[in-house]
């Protein structure tokens, strides 16, 4: 049996202003991609990508892409995705982004494991972003349930809410 | 599925090439001739293509061929790309590659341009 590997390229959005949520959708995503590619490997680019390259999985809150590729094109996809400088807004305009790579995996589970590592690890440094004490302590209580390990039920943050 | 390009052992490839065009009146010169291939690479290579480095030794502007020099890696893609071409500023037009060696000593003479006196 033959079997088509592929590859996924974990990837950061990474917008002027972090705190701006922008409607940020697989299509507008894939379509950057397929641009940049095409403008760097040109009609030979789009034909190594048509076939297997997809955007799997998007998230606008935590700003995170997973990009598809086939196995034998990622060296041409990890080189092309740092020339990404714009995304269309869907309304005719352009807003500036950038993909920052983080990490690149075999299949989607391994990508999720390491993308729920990633995120307890980042968790932190939004605490020192908070501006006010109501949100730090909301953000200290996010952490803590996410980091902790319940294992019977917690009674002190039931009482909380 | 593995992929095995050969790169050859050759540092250089020298290709002799003819640009034909349909209006066959039509010549251009040295620099128009390195943008047709230029543009060639671009629209099948995109930027990268376009960005490999391709010399033209000689040039020859009545007949319109050309002795290119390019990386033995990018041979293949130059070829590629100048076979694929059928359009320049609008004007039909194509490559006619005639020679292809790793050595430019090769080119100095091709039994199929040879004038063979005949009697007449």
């Amino acid at each position: 049996m033959v079997r088509f590997k592929h590859r996924y390229v974990l990837a950061e959005l990474v917008f002027g202003n972090d705190l701006l949520v922008y409607n940020v959708t697989q299509r507008v995503v894939y379509a950057a991609v397929r641009d940049i590619i095409e403008q760097l490997h040109g009609g030979y680019g789009i034909g190594l990508f048509t076939p297997g390259m997809s955007v799997k999985y998007i998230n606008e809150y935590t700003r995170m892409v997973m990009v598809r590729c086939r196995r034998e094109n990622l060296k041409i996809l990890a080189s092309a995705i740092p020339f990404i400088k714009h995304l269309p807004d869907g309304k005719g305009g352009q807003f500036p982004c950038f993909l920052r790579t983080l990490h690149v995996g075999g299949s989607i589970k391994a990508c999720q494991k390491w993308l729920v590592q990633h995120n307890r690890q980042v968790l932190p440094t939004l605490l020192l972003r908070c501006t006010s004490e109501e949100e730090k302590s909301r953000m200290r209580k996010s952490i803590f349930d996410s980091t902790i390990v319940k294992e019977e039920p917690w009674t002190e943050g039931k009482n909380d809410t | 599925m593995k992929r095995i390009v050969s790169k050859g052992d050759a540092p250089y490839y020298y290709l002799k090439v003819l640009l034909e065009f349909e209006d066959k009146t039509m010549t251009v010169d040295v620099l128009t001739f390195r943008t047709v291939i230029m543009k060639a690479m671009m629209s099948m290579y995109g930027e990268i293509g376009a960005a490999v480095p391709i010399d033209i030794l000689k040039y020859d502007v009545e007949t319109m061929s050309a002795i290119l020099r390019v990386a033995g890696s990018n041979m293949v893609k130059l070829w590629g790309a100048l076979t694929m071409l059928s359009y320049y500023d609008e004007k039909p037009c194509a490559f006619r590659v005639e020679q292809v060696s790793p050595f430019l000593m090769a080119l100095a003479a091709s039994s199929r341009q040879l004038l063979l006196h005949t009697k007449e």
